[in-house]
């Protein structure tokens, strides 16, 4: 199990995001800048989570409270990378293979979600990726014929792709004052990550398969989103 | 020359030397390329020396030009990407744009390929026309600010007159003159750093020229040292993962882990208290940091009498051994951890391969990869010999090395700025002394030989140059660059990267050579364990490379009056200086082939991420990417003040913030929510 498990997991939690980050963002000096300070930014933020979550001694086991400001922060983290991306885009657009394309804001708010992501997925995981080389399994609590290791890398991939997607979205939301967009985004983070509590509960048969189902129908509902707006976008063009 | 309409010409399917001909009288047989034919066509008719009748006929439907086209429409507008693209660049027929105002815009990206492409047929027209005829005048755009260059024989002078009066009337038409102007302009951003042998003719330019201009550079700029950064991170994170590789194979239960130096006068004990851990782990930096300055001044006062046969031959030295007994701890590592049956004999050869390899590519030749991968190993393997130390003493050595790296750099009396000083004033001998120096000078050789000969016919060069240097402009930085600095390791094999023709190539090149160099630099840092202060004195020596490579950029510099104006010429300059120098741990400096880092630098990055890997791969990851952030953002402040800066204190000062706030908050949170499966 060891081996076999340490590959299995690690291309299923990094093997997608990797294959778009070589194929699309490597290619490309400004998105590779682009990405390694979005990647800075959100450390940030769960530095400041981690430190907050340090200082409240009393409800460090309490996940729904350690939710709540974590998340927030991401966003709030999220919202100066806009402002600072904001700000440099005319520098990045002059660099860009077509300085004047629509797209290019949009092809930014994907390497900084990658960024996001990435590092998410490496924080998150990396630390569970390097115990499965163990000669031990852990089982997930809530679906005890699959290990812990295998759920954790699925939801990882998935995750990544949410931090894609929300930047967009709220990328677009920041631009047009659309607060739909926002909110959307904000509601369905909170609702990702209260779902992975499913995953270690007790008390729901299968909660791990909830969670991951659950995630992936609010990626569906996000990637649309992304979808129509960028359509619009060439429609707006054209 | 490339004036011809290019909608035309692609219909007529002929070479633009149609129209050329036809074009009443070719001012200039030289001229250069046209940049921007399409829109302007009408425009240019009326100049005295604007393009030939041929460009006005064509002009009357400067519009539809492209879109006769049949190439088609698979080709999208190169500047805002939109589909419809029906409007192609006459003097290149490369580019597709959906609309003047886009092709306008594109303009000051577009230029400088455009005067590649332009040049190559021009030669081809000229062929075909003969001597006189041919050159058509570059028709103007409206918006080109570059213009179309003028003909650089000179012939240009009355004709370029009108040509400017008619263009500040309307913006447009001015091109011609100012294509002259432009073509020097566009020389001296397409190759700063190249010396041409003769003194170019000064343009003259309109306020609205230099503007455009000094937007053109500073586009240029920008993509520069994005790609400068590009082509650093990628060494940067290789040699880092190494470190960590070492690391973790040495921490697998080896018997062999690098030992603290003897230097140490402390010896950190569990049982020790913070404070004792704090003086006792100062002592032992101020050792070594001692031992750095000591080397670093000794460095300087060789170079500074030019004994640089000494310095080279010390870090010949340094290099052997830091390969041969760095080198020989590792394998034992390795052997141990997977268990690997080998005999002595085996061992030894490979080992004397190894590291004989090692020194005749660092400092006689060997290709570019090889030389890349062996600073690359150098600078893991002298990181992974500093993970011996102690760790209260490691921080305690960072953050010592964060201020002296300041002094060195920055201070009016630090030695690194003193050594750049002293470099710029010697500026011929010291270039040659750097030359020498590197052993690498002679891959360097044959782009020399391309400079001469460029220099020679300047214009052809200047085409020449442009068809080498592919596309990119960063390319073409690099590569002038390069030459100009020529001596430099890296110019040097910036050098051997533009005779392959492969712009991109060069600019990597130039940073593996910046590294080579810096390799040396790292040599030094090698026999740290005995001697830091080694480092310093490589660097010192990858300093003054770089400064060599500077100064012949200035020389070039005051030749060519536009560029000092716009100031690809002082950037140049300013790179030399980077060439920099904070000495044992470094910089970047970016002057012959682009930024260089010293290898000191690479070696206390992967040395502070080798630390952290000793404690947790998260934490590891953080100082990963807070190094790597506090490196983009010292090349933007390079970028923005142009001038040799330390490349230590930022990322130092983020690793090291970013391991405390990781090891006491991130990791025991992260540890609550792992096994929990929790997400956010």
């Amino acid at each position: 199990m060891t081996l076999l498990t340490f590959f299995g997991c690690a291309l299923t939690a990094y093997g997608p995001s990797l294959a778009i980050f070589f194929g699309y963002i490597a290619p490309n000096a400004q998105l590779v800048i682009l990405m390694v300070s979005s990647a800075f930014f959100w450390l940030i933020s769960l530095l400041l989570a981690s430190a907050i979550w340090f200082l409240a001694t009393n409800s460090r086991n309490t996940f729904t409270s350690t939710i709540i400001y974590t998340v927030l922060l991401q966003e709030l983290f999220r919202w100066c990378l806009y402002l600072l991306i904001n700000r440099a885009e005319s520098g990045l657009n002059m660099v860009a293979k077509h300085p004047k394309s629509k797209f290019n804001r949009s092809g930014y708010a994907f390497s900084a979600g990658m960024g996001f992501g990435l590092m998410f997925g490496i924080i998150s995981y990396i630390t569970q990726l390097v115990e499965s080389l163990g000669p031990g399994v852990l089982m997930c609590p809530s679906c005890p014929s699959i290990s812990l290791y295998f759920i954790s890398a699925i939801t990882v991939c998935i995750f990544t792709f949410h931090h894609c997607v929300w930047m967009m979205i709220s990328f677009t939301g920041f631009s047009n004052r659309s607060y739909l967009r926002i909110l959307w985004v904000i509601i369905t983070h909170y609702g990702a990550s209260y779902l992975t509590i499913l995953n270690s509960s007790r008390t729901v048969n299968l909660g791990c398969a909830y969670s991951i189902l659950g995630n992936v129908v609010l990626l569906i509902a996000s990637t649309i989103i992304v979808v129509a707006d960028v359509r619009n976008l060439y429609h707006k063009i054209s | 020359m490339s004036s011809t309409d290019t909608a035309k010409t692609s219909s007529s399917g002929g070479h633009p030397s149609n129209d050329a001909q036809s074009s009443s009288t070719a001012r200039q047989p030289d001229s250069e390329a046209s940049p921007f034919a399409d829109t302007t066509v009408g425009n240019a008719a009326n100049e005295p020396i604007a393009a030939g009748a041929a460009n006005i006929t064509a002009g009357g439907s400067p519009g539809q030009q492209g879109a006769d086209d049949s190439d088609g429409d698979d080709q999208p507008c190169q500047a805002c990407g939109v589909f419809p693209a029906r409007f192609q660049c006459s003097a290149c027929q490369s580019v597709r744009y959906c609309s003047q105002e886009c092709q306008a815009s594109d303009w000051r990206i577009h230029y400088r390929e455009c005067a590649e492409i332009v040049a190559a047929m021009k030669e081809e027209q000229e062929q075909e026309n003969g001597d006189g005829t041919a050159a058509a005048v570059g028709q103007s755009q409206p918006r080109s600010r570059t213009s179309v260059p003028r003909l650089q024989q000179g012939q240009s002078g009355d004709a370029g007159h009108e040509s400017l009066q008619d263009g500040q009337n309307d913006r447009p038409a001015s091109d011609d003159p100012l294509g002259a102007e432009a073509a020097n302009v566009r020389a001296t951003a397409n190759r700063p750093r190249r010396r041409p042998r003769e003194p170019r003719r000064r343009p003259r330019l309109t306020a609205e020229q230099i503007a455009a201009f000094e937007e053109a550079e500073r586009i240029a700029d920008m993509k520069f040292y994005m790609l400068q950064v590009y082509k650093i991170i990628k060494p940067v994170v290789i040699c880092i993962c190494l470190s960590i590789l070492w690391v973790k194979i040495s921490m697998a239960g080896s018997d062999y882990r690098p030992t603290q130096s003897s230097y140490t006068v402390y010896t950190e004990t569990p049982t020790s208290t913070v404070s004792q851990n704090i003086l006792g782990s100062l002592a032992n930096a101020g050792i070594i940091i001692a031992q750095i300055v000591i080397v670093t001044i000794i460095i300087v006062v060789l170079f500074k009498r030019g004994h640089i046969k000494v310095l080279i031959g010390f870090f010949m030295v340094v290099v052997a051994m830091l390969l041969g007994f760095m080198g020989y701890i590792l394998l034992l590592n390795l052997i141990q951890v997977l268990r690997i049956p080998l005999d002595y004999v085996t061992m030894s050869f490979a080992l004397w391969n190894f590291a004989a390899t090692g020194l005749v590519s660092v400092f006689w030749k060997g290709p570019m990869w090889l030389q890349q991968v062996y600073l690359t190993v150098m600078s893991s393997l002298m990181a992974f010999s500093l993970t011996g130390l102690a760790e209260w003493t490691t921080w305690m050595l960072l953050a010592l090395l964060v201020v002296w790296d300041l002094i060195a750099v920055l201070c009016p009396f630090g030695p690194l700025k003193i050594l750049v000083e002293s470099s710029r004033n010697q500026n011929q001998e010291v270039p040659a002394l750097l030359y020498t120096v590197n052993a690498v000078w002679f891959m360097a050789s044959p782009p020399n030989s391309i400079l001469d000969r460029e220099a020679d016919k300047a214009n052809e060069a200047i085409e020449f140059e442009n068809l080498t240097s592919g596309q990119s402009n960063s390319h073409a930085f690099t590569q002038g660059h390069a030459r100009a600095t020529g001596r430099d390791g890296g110019s040097i094999s910036s050098a051997g990267a533009s005779s392959r023709n492969s712009g991109l190539d060069s600019t990597f090149a130039a940073s593996g050579i910046s590294r080579t160099s810096s390799s040396m630099a790292l040599v030094p840092n090698s026999n740290r364990d005995d001697f830091t202060p080694i480092e310093s004195r490589e660097n010192i020596e990858l300093r003054e490379r770089q400064r060599s490579g500077p100064s012949p950029g200035r020389s070039y510099g005051p030749e060519d009056g536009n560029r000092q104006q716009s100031g690809p010429p002082r950037r140049s300059e300013d790179r030399e200086e980077r060439g920099e120098d904070p000495t044992g741990d470094d910089d970047d400096d970016d002057d012959g082939g682009g930024l260089k880092l010293g290898l000191g630098d690479f070696v206390f990055y992967s040395v502070l991420i080798a630390r952290a890997a000793m404690f947790d791969w998260v934490t590891t990851m953080c100082c990963t990417v807070a190094v790597l952030t506090g490196m983009n953002a010292t090349i933007f402040l390079l970028a923005i003040y142009q001038k040799a800066l330390p490349a230590l204190p930022i990322s130092i000062c983020f690793g090291m913030l970013f391991y405390f706030a990781t090891r006491f908050a991130l990791v025991p949170f992260l540890a609550v929510l792992g096994p929990s499966q929790i997400f956010i």
